[in-house]
């Protein structure tokens, strides 16, 4: 009787456990169940249920979840490609908002398949870009960020256009010269058709332009990451490709105090002492904005007075790392890029105290080009540390990535063009195509302007930039919030790659 | 109207003497360029006018350096400082007190001449060299001021302040097209008062202490007065420009450049042009300026030719360009483009015979 006993409490248990399993994979519950018709997009049906094209990743969620443990729903393994006669599972509003959240954490939000709602074939669109491909950056802001765009639009245009017009983008040099830039723009706004939106990439750019921009309503995608530029006056025409530097800045000590017992250098103490080696312009003294210095003592950790070298390959850091060190600093932050957070590295090698200090840097300095300014020395950056809030060539497993490197492959472009410039503009003006079409599907094609594109690009929230990094217009905001850690790893072959050393985590904010 | 002959100028007043416009094809070559440069909204795409507007108050620059260089034969290098110093005069003029641009425009003209003065003080000191470093200081202390003090206004490590549009009773000066004729009309004047100051006692003064600073004492010229007052115009000059630069660029800091290449820049267009010649600055600030655009659009061409070494020809071509056609000038044409000028008058003068 014991031993029935104790086997029906086993039996329960174990009928318990199962139930309970059970109901882990029906946590989701359809609300309603669709068959895929012919022309059906997820994000159409997204649209449908919930007035949102871009909440289609959480039917894909609820879908896959439910197919696991019920074969008559699909596996979508691909969100672009749903077949017809398809069962979805679409979820309750408030179990999608669950799911789009919890997707959200830890991954970039993906591209979105709108649909048009109207055709616009014989019309075009025409974008302006205008950057310093020549001049003292050429090596980071080079021919990649041109031929990015244009193998962008040109697949674009492959596939139909946006809303069938046709995509063509106008390029200006301004050798990353302030003056130059506003020469440009000033055509820029003068053509016919006027910009809707421009793509820039200096801080010179950003801060020339941006009361320009905000008057004539012109979308200024900027990568000159100037805070104060952007949010003074707020909600102002220019969006950022990358978070602003203050916030890079304030993540990055933020992850190196999380992680200083796995990080810090042999025979370190507990407290952080973070120097700072940038350029004497907007850019290198971007990050030691007094918000970020103010979280920084907020935290409790120690920043040391900003150490300056001038934008010039032939500057010598030595004085400033030798300041930094003997004044404690066992972090190191580069905010330069190309050539000069490569002599720092060089530098503090053969000073011999690249053990004595954690060595990192700003979105920038961990770029393609500073492997190239070390040249075959290139090795000699294993170990270096970047805030890295996009995706990277070194990403293959991504699709996003593997059509990026196809569109390379086929330019037939030299390898030192292989770095973030290319992909930059490749993955905006997918971000672009997006805003454009939600802007067109609202306001039709004839009112595409750079209000309606701002104002989509608001509605939208978050805006994927082709899978490989986001824009985020959400509440105020005009630069993206958040990032990945990576560090400088040698390969099997030797070769160094960026190999990422967090998950995706929200920065600070450290707004002006 | 004097008359153009091979011997050279032949006049027969005072009045033809002291005439600003000698010739009648010196009529026809100004009305020409003003209408040019005026026209330019009409013919010109908006490239064109923010060039002319950009050539316009460069040219202002350089003629301020070409009254202290030129002229007075005192080294400078730190025109585009005193352009700073001028640019945040202006715009905080005109941002706290909400001045119109004919009052700010003059009064930051004014402060940078106050501040030219104080770097001008070492002038009665040293010379040449130990010149051009007192000088250097200023291009180094300006800059490092206008980042590290009063960050609230003039914008601390942002390195730049947003500078209102400039408005003169109901007009406001909000497009490139508009702004051109502020920047025109400042050129005017400036160059009326350039050639007046060229051909007057002031500017025998400044020659005579160019050729020979001792003689020029002997003779009764008070040297650091009038030293001074050479620092004086020439920090007056690049005030205008500067304020002229701040507002049509409608921001003002160090992250715009006014930095030693600048500075040096506004010499290398002196040198092309022509030394102590009224015509230098504009032959010169042309030249570089148009120059500048050419060595653009021939570095993407040049690295299209090479696409293995596209990245390194993009970053070095202007520089190299640049120095490259310096230095030929140094050697073919030492005395600028002004002299050029001269030699071709004189051949047209002489002809059939000029050779």
């Amino acid at each position: 009787m014991k031993k029935a006993i104790s086997m029906l409490v086993l039996m329960s248990l174990l009928l318990g456990m199962v139930s309970a399993s059970f109901a882990q994979q029906n946590d989701v519950t359809c609300e309603s169940e669709v068959v895929v018709q012919v022309n059906d997009w997820l994000s159409k049906i997204a649209d449908k249920f919930y007035g949102d094209p871009l909440a289609f990743p959480a039917i894909a969620a609820a879908t896959n979840a439910k197919a696991a443990a019920d074969d008559s729903f699909a596996t979508i393994e691909n969100v672009n490609i749903i077949e017809p006669g398809w069962k979805l599972c679409v979820p309750g509003a408030a179990d999608a908002q669950t799911l789009l959240d919890s997707s959200a954490a830890g991954v970039l939000t993906q591209s979105a398949d709108i649909s048009c709602d109207s055709s616009n074939v014989g019309k075009k669109i025409v974008l302006y870009q205008q950057a310093g491909i020549t001049g003292p950056l050429a090596a980071i802001t080079g021919p990649g960020l041109i031929n990015g765009t244009q193998d962008a639009i040109k697949a674009i245009n492959d596939a139909g256009g946006i809303c069938g017009a046709t995509v063509e983008v106008v390029f200006n040099d301004t050798a990353y010269v302030a003056e130059q830039e506003l020469a440009v723009y000033e055509v820029s706004r003068n053509s016919d058709p006027r910009p809707f939106v421009i793509l820039t990439y200096g801080s010179g750019a950003t801060v020339v332009l941006k009361d320009r921009v905000n008057e004539d309503k012109i979308v200024n995608i900027a990568s000159g990451l100037n805070g104060p530029a952007v949010y003074n006056p707020p909600n102002g025409y220019t969006i950022l490709t990358a978070p602003i530097y203050s916030d890079q800045f304030s993540g990055f000590i933020k992850w190196a105090k999380d992680n200083w017992a796995s990080i810090k250098p042999e025979g370190a103490g507990d407290e952080i002492v973070v120097g700072v080696i940038g350029w004497d312009n907007a850019f290198g003294t971007g990050a030691t904005t007094d918000e970020a210095l103010a979280y920084a003592e907020s935290i409790g950790v120690t920043v040391l007075p900003l150490e300056v070298v001038a934008l010039s390959p032939t500057a010598d850091p030595t004085g400033p790392i030798q300041n930094l060190v003997a004044q404690g600093a066992n972090v190191i932050y580069n905010q330069s890029l190309a050539f000069t957070p490569a002599t720092v590295i060089a530098t503090t090698r053969a000073l011999g105290l690249w053990d004595q200090v954690v060595m990192g840097g700003v979105n920038w300095s961990m770029d393609n080009s500073m492997l190239g300014s070390l040249g075959e020395n290139a090795a000699l950056a294993e170990g270096y540390y970047g805030v890295f809030p996009y995706l990277y060539w070194d990403d293959t497993d991504q699709p996003a990535v593997r059509a990026a490197q196809a569109a390379f492959d086929a330019g037939g472009y030299p390898p030192a063009d292989h770095g973030v410039g290319y992909l930059l503009s490749y993955a905006s003006v997918d971000a672009i195509r997006q805003a454009a079409i939600h802007a067109i599907n609202r306001d039709g094609f004839d009112n595409l302007s750079g209000e309606t594109f701002l104002s989509a690009m608001e509605d939208l929230g978050i805006v994927s930039a082709g899978g490989l990094f986001e824009f985020n217009v959400k509440d105020g905001n005009r630069a993206p919030s958040r990032t990945q850690i990576r560090q400088v790893q040698l390969n099997d072959a030797g070769v160094p790659t960026f190999v990422a050393v967090t998950d995706w985590f929200d920065l600070p904010d450290t707004r002006p | 109207m004097a008359v153009l002959r091979p011997s050279g100028d032949f006049d027969v007043s005072y009045r033809q003497d002291m005439a600003l416009i000698r010739y009648p094809w010196h009529w026809v070559l100004i009305l020409a360029t003003i209408l040019v440069a005026a026209t330019a909204p009409l013919w010109g795409n908006a490239y064109v006018v923010t060039t002319i507007n950009q050539i316009a108050y460069t040219v202002i620059a350089v003629q301020g350096l070409n009254i202290l260089t030129g002229y007075t034969g005192q080294i400078s290098l730190g025109q585009a400082a005193f352009m700073l110093v001028g640019g945040y005069a202006s715009a905080l003029l005109a941002t706290y007190w909400g001045a119109p641009i004919w009052l700010s425009l003059p009064l930051a003209a004014l402060i940078t001449g106050l501040v030219g003065l104080i770097f001008g003080l070492p002038s009665l000191r040293v010379k040449g060299f130990y010149l051009a470093m007192a000088t250097l200081a200023a291009q180094f202390i300006i800059p490092w001021l206008t980042r590290h003090t009063f960050k609230d206004y003039l914008g601390g490590s942002d390195g730049q302040i947003s500078v209102p549009m400039p408005t003169l009773g109901p007009i406001v000066f909000d497009s490139a097209e508009k702004f051109l004729y502020l920047s025109l009309v400042a050129l005017l004047i400036t160059t009326v008062i350039a050639f007046n100051i060229s051909r007057t006692r002031l500017g025998r003064a400044f020659v005579a202490i160019r050729d020979n600073d001792l003689a020029a004492e002997l003779l009764g010229v008070n040297l650091l007065g009038y030293k001074l007052r050479a620092f004086f115009i020439a920090a007056l000059f690049a005030g205008i420009a500067g304020a002229l630069r701040a507002h049509s660029e409608r921001s003002i800091g160090t992250e715009l450049g006014y930095n030693l290449n600048e500075s040096i820049l506004f010499l290398g267009m002196l040198i092309i042009g022509g030394l102590g010649t009224n015509l230098g600055p504009f032959l010169g600030g042309v030249t570089v300026i148009i120059l500048d655009d050419v060595a653009l659009q021939f570095g993407q061409f040049v690295a299209a030719l090479f696409p293995a070494y596209s990245s390194n020809v993009l970053t070095s071509f202007r520089p190299i360009f640049f120095g490259l056609v310096l230095m030929l000038f140094l050697i073919f044409e030492p005395r600028g483009l002004a002299y050029r000028w001269t030699l071709i008058k004189a051949a047209w003068r002489l002809r059939p015979f000029s050779r």
